[in-house]
């Protein structure tokens, strides 16, 4: 199989709006997945902190596809080397991966920190790959989006990052209600996202199956200690 | 990752892998004020 290149669109879409989705991308290997998925939760007792998932809340295990050969492998693949090559370039670093139950909903964020203490001003690029095992739809548990909300600086992305946590206070809609593009997602899709990509999730079921695979572009000299900063959050999810 | 890494995949790892001398001493600390691991 060829490495993957995405074409200029594409490029030129995530970059406009802050996301990409490829249906089937994986269909050929998520049999499989969905099985060493369910393997590595199961080392770990099902859940979170060695205990069961009792639907209550998320489960997360940091890192994921590490624990795993055939996941770790998925870097290896040709189209998610390639999605990860064509926007990061040839030496991108690959910066961790959460395997998750999702439970309930999860309010609108971004996965930078906006301050840009954590990633410099502004934020470096990270691109986050998310699998969901899963059919998902805008009401039971898929990525919500919205578009050109990357755009750090930008009057719209400012202004979201300041409104959206309370949304009801200062526009009068509930956080399900924000303007947004749902992504539908079934088992095989692939979502890529820039992390300062406002994103949410609502609805679905107690055990809504979902790893990520991130990566940054390779850190140059100067910008090491940012590099530090990004395996030191690791450390919240390394006392199990 | 490590174990089964051939020299294309060691390209995105080993920027990473030598700069996390101090993630041992930062577990440490996260263990003195977390009861359970981050759930995200």
């Amino acid at each position: 199989m060829d490495k993957l290149q995405l074409t200029p669109q594409q490029l030129t879409f995530m970059d406009t709006f802050g996301y990409l989705v490829f249906p089937g991308l994986l269909r050929d290997k998520i049999a499989t997945i969905i099985d060493e998925f369910e393997n590595v939760f199961a080392m770990h007792g099902g859940g979170h902190d060695g205990k069961p998932h009792d639907g209550t809340a998320r489960s997360c295990l940091v890192p994921f596809i590490d624990q795993n050969s055939y996941l770790a492998a998925l870097l290896d693949d040709p189209r998610v080397d390639g999605i990860f090559t064509s926007l990061l370039g040839e030496n991108y670093n690959y910066l961790g991966s959460d395997g998750n139950f999702y439970v309930g909903n999860t309010g609108w964020h971004s996965d930078t920190d906006w301050s840009g203490k954590m990633r410099g001003k502004p934020p470096r690029l990270f691109y986050k790959m998310a699998l969901y095992l899963d059919p998902v739809d805008g009401n039971t548990g898929a990525l919500r989006v919205i578009p050109g909300s990357h755009r750090y600086g930008d009057r719209f992305a400012e202004d979201l990052q300041q409104r959206l946590r309370n949304s009801a206070e200062l526009m009068g809609i509930s956080g399900a209600e924000v303007p947004a593009i749902a992504l539908t997602s079934n088992p095989g899709d692939v979502v890529v996202f820039n992390q300062n990509t406002k994103h949410s999730s609502w609805g679905g079921n107690t055990r809504r199956r979902m790893f990520t695979i991130n990566c940054t572009a390779h850190y140059a000299e100067e910008d090491v200690p940012y590099l530090r900063n990004e395996i030191s959050a690791f450390a919240r999810f390394w006392i199990e | 990752m490590l174990h089964t890494a051939n020299s294309q995949r060691m390209v995105h790892l080993e920027q990473p892998l030598s700069y996390q001398d101090h993630l041992i001493e930062e577990v440490r600390k996260a263990k003195t004020t977390m009861k359970e691991p981050s759930r995200g």
